[in-house]
């Protein structure tokens, strides 16, 4: 039982400055050190070249490392405590809110092309749970779709309807689609707060596969009402519903390791957090006013591709705190399920995140909020300089195999001479220490699970807990290779200009591994994989050994990534209760439910293959149900000119004539946003003869009644 | 309007016609399949009630299809049958086909009430009300307001990199002798660090 508020934000954020000076002042002395001994183990009779670049490198590669084990440090402390005194939580009391005390609250659902089932069948859950706890009455949900797959579109519309039809939430869930998707997902925000956000004093912002609960939505609501100066709270999404061994090791990963790094960021970021575009609530008002994101650069064209963070900064700037609350709990996510979706992720992420470059000098931005920008720039620009960093050692290595002298550890001078250690072995250590840093958190998280014996429970058990561990350090070293090679292919790219598809993320896997996707993407990673490990033999056997972790994990990233890929083995691990985590051993009700509708709805029959890709189509056009629901939904602008009507026109024949595939996407979208268009084409695909009808049509309409008996939906009672 | 099926006469069997006939009697029944006329008796007897109007309607209009009659028949059949079934408006404006289709789809008709489709005489209670009942909303009243971008000083980022980016931008070849330039010094600095 909670008990009156103990802590106010406001004060914590005045002793936030001393947190903030001393972790940073750790960070700082560590690295110094560090960087300090490794210039004594190369500086033997002054600096190379290729000494002074290795040293200019490794002060940001180890940096980082450090911060992160600084931050993991912080945590484990504070969470031995169990209770963590800087949480906005503990601004609230237990008791949940009367229902007058709760404002009006929008829940925003911005979706792209995402998987229908998925994006409804969350929405369902959270409705039901609102409905379930008696707060329903007090917020409204919006589906703001800017999808532009006319499959995915219709598909939308029609889960739309069918569900408001069977949890009776017309006049509480609406759906909105754009019809230009200016400004992607912030515009389609933005293009929401526009038309109602006057009409909600906050706004949760949930992805297509965000999952939250009744009372986490209350308590977001009750926390904002408690602290008026917070402008954003962000809650930690933890993730489910992981299928293939890739999303199951992250999802151990995540929950296992995750809190002690979420209580040691939350302590040195206080009220300057972060905002990570969904599972969080915003306080309407100042965000219309003061977060509406600005130009790329001035006189651009364009608009900051990953908006949250610069929505966080603007937030702050204003005065208002961003705060990340990891303990409120209910709060739910999917995983990207391989590693290449989980790349294909990166890429969008590493675009958007190298934008931040051009507002790091911006005036009036909080140092933090700097500092975020900064990080999440780092955090892909040292895959880069990793590579770089390696690349020199090699160089560095086959010089001296060819005769130079360029790192020699054997005189006796510097530091190391003093403890009488030489710098070969201060450079073990060295490495050792770096090696341990990046480990030592892991091992602090999993000690703490152990040390409590309901938490040990959750997750299997001891023995499971400890292998998962070493199989997922194991495996993540491995990949670490494979990813500084994707990510320093997307800094390349995005920096040379090549633009970035704004593709909807892949959420879960198919039934099987994508070989052919596997292949193409790691053979260049297999190629020079090969090339280093060789080059790295004929150098020295010794220094092959010493390249190995990251020569292996290139040479095999493609059977790794298949294997990580895989559902059935995922499925197959899960029976063992391996990488199980506390939400699979006792799953709350909203992820039962989820859990429980998704089982069925994967059953369903699919459309045969010839008629799946433009089903859609098929649906607006043969149904007279869909067509006039369709219909309904659409503008009723006044009616189109000359031209327009006359391309139009041309549209529908070539569509009825010759089949959905002779059109492109856009002008498939062009014909389905049109009302008299929709209807046309509904009218002529009936009255015209078979004959006239391209053979598409004629096989679409046998099977549409042999196989349809009413509106097919991704909703099944 | 009279729905009444019990003096249909078919079409007289005239094989010159046969195929025209078949094709029409098949658009029709997939037309009300989609309509959900899940009764296969009630189907055939709709369908046969419907070419019986086509055919009359073929004397006066020769150059038609007879599948573009029948089903021209079918929709004003259901036409008039919504326009019956839905309550009369203020402005007096008559109801679409599409708004009646939409209001049979947001109750649920076809799966609640399987045999009512183009049946007046065997209404099932509570079907008309429930209908009437029926609206569909898509979002809440519009309270319009703006959200703009305020103005912002980028700083250092903005003055050098900022312009040097837009004449990149503007000018692909300066940017690609830049390039360029870049890697002859990194070529000159190897050369020269590999002879020092």
């Amino acid at each position: 039982m909670m008990s009156e508020p103990s802590i106010m934000p406001i004060s914590s954020l005045r002793r936030s400055g001393l947190r903030q000076a001393f972790f940073f002042t750790m960070v700082v002395v560590t690295t110094g050190i560090a960087t300090w001994v490794l210039a004594d183990i190369l500086w033997r009779g002054g600096l190379s070249g290729i000494e002074m670049a290795l040293l200019f490198f490794f002060v940001p590669l180890f940096g980082m490392v450090t911060l992160g084990f600084i931050q993991a440090v912080m945590g484990f402390f504070i969470l031995l405590r169990s209770k963590d005194p800087y949480s906005i939580s503990r601004t609230i009391s237990a008791a949940m809110p009367a229902l007058d005390e709760m404002p009006a609250t929008a829940i925003a659902i911005p979706i792209y092309n995402e998987d229908v089932s998925r994006v409804y069948e969350g929405l369902r859950t959270i409705y039901l749970d609102l409905v379930r706890s008696g707060y329903i009455s007090r917020l409204d949900i919006f589906i703001l779709s800017d999808s532009n797959d006319p499959n995915k579109w219709i598909e939308e519309e029609v889960a739309w309807i069918d569900l408001c039809k069977q949890v009776k939430g017309f006049g509480r869930i609406f759906y909105r689609k754009r019809r230009l998707g200016l400004n992607r997902k912030s515009g389609n925000i933005s293009d929401f707060l526009r038309r109602w956000g006057r009409k909600y004093r906050y706004m949760v912002v949930l992805d297509a596969d965000s999952l939250m609960e009744a009372n986490t939505l209350v308590r977001l609501v009750q926390l904002m009402e408690v602290n008026p100066q917070a402008g954003i709270i962000q809650t930690v999404p933890a993730p489910i519903q992981g299928r293939t061994f890739f999303a199951r090791v992250m999802q151990f990963a995540g929950t296992l390791y995750g809190p002690i790094f979420q209580a040691g960021l939350n302590y040195w970021q206080a009220g300057c957090g972060n905002f990570w575009g969904h599972n969080a609530i915003i306080r309407v008002a100042p965000f219309m006013e003061h977060c509406a994101l600005p130009m790329l650069t001035a006189g651009a064209n364009t608009r900051f591709m990953s908006h949250d963070y610069v929505e966080a900064a603007l937030m702050r700037r204003a005065n208002y705190e961003v705060w990340m609350d990891y303990e409120i709990g209910g709060s739910y996510e999917n995983l990207p399920p391989t590693p290449l979706d989980h790349a294909c992720r990166d890429r969008r992420w590493c675009r958007g995140n190298l934008q931040h470059a051009w507002l790091i000098t911006a005036k009036g931005l909080h140092p933090i909020n700097r500092l975020h920008l900064f990080l999440g720039i780092l955090s892909y620009v040292a895959s880069p300089l990793w590579l770089i960093f390696l690349a020199l050692g090699s160089v560095s290595a086959w010089m001296f195999w060819a005769g130079g002298t360029v790192i020699t550890f054997d005189s006796d001078v510097g530091f190391s001479s003093f403890l009488d250690i030489g710098g070969g072995r201060l450079a073990l250590i060295l490495f050792f220490v770096t090696l341990g840093m990046l480990t030592l958190p892991k091992i602090l998280a999993v000690l703490l699970v152990l040390k409590n014996q309901e938490q040990r429970g959750k997750f299997g058990g001891s023995g499971r807990i400890i292998l998962g561990f070493l199989v997922e350090h194991t495996l993540s070293a491995l990949m670490a290779p494979v990813q500084m090679l994707f990510n320093s292919r997307f800094v390349v790219e995005i920096l040379s200009g090549r633009d970035v598809p704004w593709n909807p993320q892949s959420r879960d896997a198919g039934a099987g591994v994508d070989w052919e996707g596997i292949i193409t993407a790691h053979t260049g990673h297999t190629v020079v994989g090969v090339t280093w490990a060789l080059i790295a033999f004929l150098i020295s056997p010794v220094f092959f050994w010493w390249l190995s972790p990251v020569t292996f994990g290139l040479i095999a990233s493609i059977p790794i990534s298949a294997m990580l890929s895989a559902p059935r083995l995922g499925k197959r691990l899960r029976q063992l209760k391996l990488f199980t985590i506390p939400i699979e051993m006792k799953p709350t009700a909203v992820v039962r439910h989820l859990d429980k509708n998704l089982r069925a709805i994967r059953h369903r029959m699919e459309p045969p293959d010839w008629l799946a890709p433009h089903y859609g189509i098929m649906q607006v056009v043969l149904d007279p149900y869909l067509n006039a629901a369709h219909s309904s939904l659409l503008r009723h602008k006044p009616k189109a000119g000359r031209y327009v009507r006359r391309d139009l026109h041309e549209l529908q024949v070539r569509l009825l004539a010759k089949g959905p595939s002779a059109l492109n996407r856009r002008e498939q979208m062009a014909v389905l946003l049109n009302v008299q268009a929709v209807a046309d084409l509904h009218d002529h695909v009936w009255r015209m003869p078979e004959s006239s009808l391209s053979p598409w049509w004629r096989l679409a309409m046998r099977h549409f009644n042999t196989l349809t008996d009413r509106p097919q939906t991704a909703l099944y009672r | 309007m009279d729905l009444s099926l019990d003096a249909i006469t078919l079409p007289a069997w005239n094989p010159t016609d046969a195929i025209a006939w078949d094709e029409a009697f098949g658009k029709v029944e997939n037309y009300l399949r989609a309509c959900r006329v899940a009764s296969r008796l009630h189907r055939a007897r709709l369908t046969a009630l419907i070419l019986q109007r086509a055919l009359e309607r073929r004397a006066t209009n020769q150059d038609v299809l007879l599948t573009t009659l029948a089903i021209d028949e079918a929709r004003d059949l259901i036409d008039r049958w919504m326009v019956g079934l839905l309550p009369p408006r203020e402005n007096e404006r008559p109801y679409s086909m599409a708004e009646g289709f939409l209001s049979l789809y947001l109750c649920d008709a076809p799966m609640r009430w399987p045999n009512a489709f183009l049946n007046p005489q065997q209404e099932p209670p509570g079907f008309a009300d429930t209908l009437h009942a029926r609206l569909v909303k898509t979002g809440p009243e519009l309270e319009v307001s703006s959200m703009v971008p305020r103005a912002m000083d980028r700083g250092l980022i903005q003055g050098w990199a900022g312009s040097a980016k837009d004449t990149f931008d503007r000018l692909p070849v300066l940017r690609t002798l830049f390039l360029w330039t870049l890697f002859a010094i990194l070529l000159a600095a190897l050369f020269k660090y590999t002879r020092s």
